[in-house]
């Protein structure tokens, strides 16, 4: 195969010619307005009883003000953190609702560890220069008073098998486990973590709170969101065309099955090195590596690198991670496009990884804070009463909360709502259930679904997993005998018309179609462009894709009949329909769209005739590269020119990304 | 809450008996009547009406299409609920009992409507309530009566028995209702106080059985979408109970079970729950009011003999709404109503005041603004004063975030409209600008001045000084016109009342404009004209120099504060002046004595002056004529009071000592000064009187203000005694204006 790089452009990071690159690639100029940050203060001090989401909230709401900027001017939030707070995964759209940014403003969290917001910095800069924004924010936060400290392994999964524990027997087990675990934990885990957290410290030092603002504008061309005479604005741009060249995926397995003793690390790095090899992709070539997760493990906060590195990549290939709660892998892959559109990498890996085997179980605030007093506390009596809070609080655990940190709703619920909204029925809800585990089995079976790639379990009984283990197809009886699964007993979702827990991986191939071609590389399809919306984070939390799918269309220039293919996530069967009646209503798409009139219903003949997440799992960081491999095959299979792509998340977030057939 | 508003055409007034026949639907004004395969639904839907309210027709129809739906074979199971979606009923129509005069008459109508109720509730058939919108005392008995209940869980469901508000009680079947679902604790929590509870409070305590979620927008409007799921929701909930899908199961855990058998018990309940109730309500109340005591009566008797609480309820209420005490807090309830319409026509648009001084006063105002969404710059001179200010609002945030009166995404919404600094110029895109600083009016007008610097041409500035004449205020503006009188009361948060004080050059538009704010603000809005002192301060210091002469007199503090709090004042009078500031109290009575003459006196202003400059100042400086030391029990006198009382000491006149001569000796002084204000059109109206009078100071609102006061108490009773009281001390301090001489002269009343 032919491997000469051969291009008029090199990557970024390769030559020292690359200073004019950028004006080649017709970027504009980029300008930083101004910034502000609050005080640094030292770990444990005035800002000790804070949520890092309020020191972000007080950066950006003084930023704005300070910028007289109308949030009209305003296109995306960024802002980096390294610990994540487990209630705020997203900090930078919780921060930015508190601050009072109107809720149609999206946003999005970055990780790399010290540089974490000049990673904002410089992916909203992407976001300018692919015309997808004129003006972002940029932050980052850092709140080391406090550190999510975990129970151990044995007592996170004791605490997670509890609600599943049927019987008197099983629970008392687990309810053993717990306290005995919890004081091994003392024992072992606990010296870990104080040295590790001294690290952090000590690297940190005066730096405990950093926030910093880029508020760019480039004023040559209009918002992407804006307006609807968008269509050309790429070409205008002279954005080169951007392929996937492929992609591939561990198995999606139910939460609690297979991949259970693995941490997500492990899967991400096998969808990585997967990948490498299934592309022949030399590491010259690729520039750097991008992974979406939600639930941050607290000892890979940079995940993206750890699991770079273990599969193998040469240090020399920087890797940041980013969250944005069910499309974090559609950041990754977006923010990566940015990367190569402005003229800084070639190919990059976008990739997505979620665990939720495991999940950060916290002690409790006091106990935490007695942990972390405790290396302070110099003499006895101190470091008794230390101890003794401790103790006090040792069994009463904090759970992450499934609840959105802004409402306090549970997810369910909200879509249970959500679906009500729209006159969904239970009846229609379970037999799209029941579809989409019907064309997934078949997908699979027929070989479809191979993005997939085979995982290997040593051990004692060493296995190979191969499939995806959440596929079940039922009889309509069986479903429609189940109880509601949140809102009872009136509600309409059920355990099996929504989405299950899963863990799994994902990762893709990106880069110029020129450098694709130049290097041999046989690109799947154009990635032609993408957009973020948001909206109300309570009635509106799921509701994203009938928002972005017009608006898409309309910047492309495309009416619905143009698209061959739908990926649209499905978190709840309701939630898909309920999207599906709001694009065909004309009450909704006049009065909350303010379109002119309905835009349509997406035929179902196009929809996820693969399966979706309800059927196939939804791992929440891998899942956006699920959707653009998916779309990429059926477009070959379908022999359709363009597929479409849409998903909502939490914080009332929704991408929509629209992918074109190559080569037809 | 129980509602004013008339009837209109189709809903008779007059009493009645039986006002429709059984079998003619085509006379239902009030509801119709729907049918989902075998479920029926009644939907209560009052024409022309904002609210639905309980009257007649409503309450006799209800109960034919009750009976209607009963006797339909191809009817298996009924839902109630309203047409309207922000109200399910809200409440009896306030003005059926108005306008009886006779207790017995009443007690008929309470019975006919019981019996009603009974029609429903002994339906073979299931009855589900579905509740939407605000469901109180009648409302909430009807949907006691039904079988089953399902409500929303929005802001504007809530269930209340609101009666006791009105000096009444729920009258149709809500005393032994209620009790059959919550424990006795919460029966009397919810009808001593009559507190709204929202629904998922509600399904915790038992009251209902389902709550709802509200929906968000979708194929329709949010409110339209929730209804609709509601009506769905209820309509299945009905068939299923029907078909005995759906099994009610209001079984108490054991606990609570035993705990309630024990705590309703007869024995218990006289000697230890009721005991406690009452021994609270008296504290409370002083015994001013009877409503709270007959509902205990008539509660209990449910509890004990229950065969005989239907007839002991419904002639309690009969009784109840003829006595004074309910007639004047029906007059309050209209007052109040009247208070919170706007009358004053369109004003200017107002996004963003700003309010200077960052004290008690200006915090609190910019509080109650922010959490309406009004932008708020607040301002002070100096930094500590303003992070004082901002601590306040984050603290009273803070205690609604903690009792769950909004999320934390709500609490930082409201935050983000506060925009403290002390750079006066963030007042510049200010609409209104609000100063409260000082009592000092050469300060007031360099205020006046410096605002008039920054601010736009059409900027309006508002004074929030309580005695201060405006028009001396405005004569530093040059744009008087837009100069106006905002006089708040401490605190802010709390108090409902705002004076609006016009000089003769504030323009309409300015009023308008201010008014409209205040309204927006949740206040009830009193126009007064300017005057020393405006309404309220002027009424209440002479009062208040009646309170000091009978110091002087000898009486003590403690004595004072009982016989005042006996008469209905939720303070005591000499506690009262604590609290308000005996500096305060010294200044106003030095400025309205120059301004009023001899008529506003009393004890010596010596006294006070003398006080205040020993360092005794009230509550706030730790001593005024009490000691507050923070410690609990009785509170002692403060021993530099005691000597200067003893230096300014006068004898009292044996003649006008008695307690009922004490009280109306210090009742009279305000009510007096009131009466001048209205003779001198300082306030629009009686009731404009009166509510500033109750919600200003806490006049006792049983006697509904001093002008209701009089009418109840008469003139004539009034007159004499000032009369006597006239000839015992300095005339004029007693001598009763002319408006309360011809009302004692002709009977005439100021309310008919």
């Amino acid at each position: 195969m032919l491997r000469a790089v051969n291009s008029t452009l090199g990557p970024a990071r390769a030559a020292s010619t690359a200073a004019s690159k950028a004006t080649k690639r017709n970027v504009p100029n980029i300008v930083l307005v101004d910034a502000v940050r609050t005080p640094f203060a030292v770990s444990g001090t005035v800002f000790k009883d804070l949520m890092a989401v309020d020191l972000q909230k007080e950066a950006i709401k003084a930023l704005v003000e300070r910028t007289n900027l109308s949030y009209e001017h305003l296109d995306h939030i960024l802002c980096g953190t390294v610990i994540q707070e487990p209630r705020t995964s997203n900090i930078a759209r919780e921060a930015s609702l508190l601050a009072g940014v109107p809720d149609k403003i999206p946003a999005h969290t970055v990780t790399l560890a010290c540089i974490s917001s000049n990673v904002a910095m410089t992916q909203g800069m992407g976001m300018i220069a692919t015309g997808n924004a004129n003006a972002v924010i940029a932050g980052g936060v850092e709140l080391l008073s406090d550190l999510p400290i975990r129970y151990n392994k044995n007592a996170r999964s004791a605490l997670l098998g509890f609600a599943k524990a049927k019987d008197v027997p099983s629970k008392l087990k687990v309810g053993t486990d717990v306290p005995i675990s919890t004081f091994k934990y003392n024992e072992s885990q606990f010296a870990l973590f104080i040295s590790r957290n001294i690290y952090l410290i000590a690297a940190f030092f005066r730096f405990v709170s950093k926030e910093k603002m880029l508020r760019a504008v480039n004023s040559t061309l209009g918002p992407a969101r804006a307006a609807s005479t968008a269509a050309s604005k790429a070409t205008k741009r002279n954005v080169p065309n951007i392929v996937l060249v492929d992609a591939v995926r561990t198995p999606f397995a139910v939460s609690g099955t297979v991949f259970k003793d693995l941490m997500a690390v492990d899967l991400q790095k096998e969808a990585i090195r997967a990948l490498i090899e299934r592309t022949n992709l030399p590491y010259e070539h690729l520039d750097h590596i991008l992974c979406g997760t939600v639930i941050q493990e607290p000892r890979t906060s940079n995940i993206a690198r750890e699991a770079s590195l273990l599969a193998g990549v040469p240090d020399k290939i920087p890797a940041h991670t980013v969250t944005l709660a069910c499309i974090s892998s559609n950041v990754a892959m977006t923010q990566g496009m940015g990367m190569i559109a402005t003229g800084n990498a070639n190919a990059i890996i976008a990739g997505g990884v979620e665990l939720l085997s495991d999940i950060p179980i916290r002690y409790n605030k006091t106990a935490r804070r007695a942990l972390l007093g405790l290396s302070k506390a110099k003499d006895v009596p101190s470091k008794l009463k230390i101890g003794g809070d401790f103790l006090k609080n040792a069994f009463f655990p904090e759970l992450p909360a499934v609840a959105e940190f802004s409402s306090g709703e549970v997810m369910g619920h909200s879509g249970d709502r959500l679906a009500a909204a729209f006159n969904v029925t239970r009846r229609e809800q379970d037999e799209f259930a029941v579809r989409s585990h019907t064309f997934a089995s078949e997908a699979s079976k027929k070989g479809k679904l191979s993005d997939v790639i085979p995982v290997f379990l040593d051990g004692k009984k060493p296995v190979t997993i191969k499939e995806d283990n959440g596929i079940r197809v039922s009889s309509m009886e069986k479903l429609s005998s189940l109880k509601p699964a949140f809102i009872k007993p009136h509600g309409t979702i059920t355990a099996a018309n929504s989405s299950y827990m899963t863990d799994g991986a994902s990762a893709a191939l990106i880069m110029t179609e020129e450098f694709a071609l130049a290097n041999g590389y046989k690109p799947k399809a154009y990635l032609r462009d993408y957009m973020y919306v948001s909206q109300d984070p309570k009635d509106e939390l799921l509701l994203s894709p009938a928002y972005v799918i017009p608006k898409l269309l309309d910047k492309a220039g495309l009416g619905l009949k143009d698209v061959d293919v739908f990926e649209i996530h499905e978190a709840f069967a309701g939630q898909v329909l309920a999207n599906l009646s709001a694009m065909d209503s004309e009450y909704f798409c006049k009065e909350k769209m303010k379109r002119s009139g309905k835009f349509g219903r997406v035929p179902l003949d196009k929809l996820n005739l693969w399966g979706g997440s309800l059927s196939i799992g939804h791992p929440f960081g891998a899942t956006g590269v699920r959707l653009a491999i998916h779309s990429a095959h059926r477009l070959k299979e379908e022999k359709g020119q363009y597929a479409v792509i849409a998903a909502c998340a939490a914080g009332g977030h929704g991408v929509g990304m629209l992918v074109e057939a190559y080569g037809k | 809450m129980l509602s004013r508003l008339f009837q209109s055409s189709s809903t008779p007034l007059r009493y009645n008996v039986r006002l429709f026949s059984k079998t003619s639907p085509a006379m239902l004004s009030t509801l119709s009547i729907e049918k989902n395969g075998d479920v029926g639904i009644v939907k209560i839907d009052l024409p022309k009406m904002k609210e639905n309210v309980l009257n007649r027709a409503l309450f006799s129809e209800i109960g034919t299409a009750i009976d209607q739906l009963g006797a339909d074979d191809s009817v298996k199971s009924i839902v109630v609920m309203s047409g309207k979606q922000n109200s399910f009923v809200a409440g009896a129509d306030i003005f059926m009992i108005k306008a009886q005069t006779s207790a017995t008459v009443v007690q008929e109508m309470a019975k006919e409507g019981q019996e009603q109720f009974f029609r429903i509730e002994k339906t073979k058939k299931p009855i589900v309530a579905a509740i939407m919108g605000t469901c109180m005392g009648g409302g909430l008995e009807l949907a006691l009566a039904c079988h089953y209940r399902i409500a929303v869980n929005d802001k504007k469901t809530q269930l209340a028995f609101p009666e006791v508000m009105l000096g009444l009680l729920p009258g149709a079947g809500g005393t032994y209702r209620l009790p059959r679902h919550v424990p006795v604790q919460t029966v009397f929590d919810m009808m001593l106080t009559g507190k709204k509870i929202k629904a998922d409070k509600a399904k915790k305590l038992g009251i209902i059985d389902q709550v709802i979620q509200p929906l968000g927008d979708g194929l329709g409007p949010a409110s339209e979408n929730t209804h609709k799921y509601l009506e769905s929701v209820a309509v299945n909930t009905a068939r299923d109970l029907a078909n005995g899908k759906l099994k009610i199961n209001r079984e108490k855990k054991f606990l609570d079970k035993l705990t309630h058998s024990v705590m309703t018990s007869a024995f218990v309940l006289d000697n230890v729950v009721l005991k406690m109730a009452r021994d609270k309500v008296l504290k409370m109340t002083a015994g001013n009011y009877p409503a709270p005591l007959k509902i205990m009566d008539v509660v209990r008797t449910g509890y004990v003999d229950p065969s005989k609480v239907v007839d002991a309820e419904a002639k309690a209420f009969g009784e109840l709404s003829q006595t004074f005490q309910s007639k004047a807090l029906v007059g309050l309830f209209d007052g109040s109503t009247d208070a919170k319409r706007n009358k004053y026509g369109q004003g200017l648009p107002v996004k963003e005041i700003a309010v200077v001084g960052a004290g008690l006063m200006g915090a609190g105002i910019a509080n109650v603004s922010i959490d309406k969404g009004i932008k708020s710059v607040l301002l002070d001179a100096n930094q500590a004063g303003l992070e004082r200010g901002q601590n306040q609002i984050a603290t009273h945030l803070n205690g609604q975030l903690k009792r769950k009166k909004v999320s934390q995404l709500e609490k930082e919404r409201i935050y983000n409209h506060l925009h403290p600094s002390i750079d006066f110029t963030a007042m510049k895109n200010a609409d209104l600008v609000i100063e409260a600083v000082f009592e000092d009016l050469p300060l007031k007008q360099k205020i006046v001045k410096q605002i008039e610097s920054i601010v736009g041409p059409n900027t309006i500035i508002a004074s929030n000084t309580s005695a201060l004449p405006i028009k001396d205020i405005a004569a530093a503006s040059s744009r008087p016109d837009k100069v106006i009188g905002m006089h708040y009361f401490s605190p802010v948060e709390k108090m409902q009342l705002l004076e609006v004080i016009v000089h003769e050059g504030t323009s309409k538009e300015t009023l308008a404009t201010a008014a409209q704010l205040g309204l927006k603000q949740g206040k009830l809005v009193v126009v007064v004209k300017d005057c020393p002192g405006f309404f309220v301060v002027r009424c209440i210091s002479p009062m208040m120099a009646e309170v000091v002469r009978l110091l002087l007199e000898g009486v003590s503090p403690s004595e004072i504060d009982k016989i005042t709090t006996k008469f209905g004042f939720p303070v005591g009078a000499a506690t009262l002046a604590d609290e308000v500031g005996l500096d305060v109290s010294e200044h106003v009575a030095q400025f309205l004595a120059k301004a009023l003459g001899p008529r506003v006196g009393g004890g010596s202003i010596e006294f006070l002056t003398e006080l205040v400059n020993s360092g005794s100042k009230g509550r706030k400086s730790g001593k005024g004529i009490f000691v507050y030391d923070g410690k609990k029990g009785a509170k002692k006198v403060n021993d530099e009071a005691s000597k200067l009382i003893q230096k300014y000491k006068l004898t009292a006149n044996s003649a006008c000592s008695s307690t009922e001569d004490r009280q109306i000796r210090i009742i009279s002084r305000f009510i007096n000064e009131a009466a001048i204000c209205l003779q001198e059109g300082v306030i629009a109206s009686p009731s404009d009187g009166d509510i500033a009078s109750v919600f200003g100071v806490g006049f006792p609102p049983f006697w509904g203000g001093p002008f209701r006061f009089v009418d109840l108490y008469g003139a004539d009773k009034l007159v004499r005694s000032m009369e006597k009281f006239a000839g015992a001390y300095e005339a004029v301090q007693f001598e009763p204006c002319q408006l309360l001489k011809d009302h004692a002269k002709s009977g005439k009343k100021f309310y008919n």
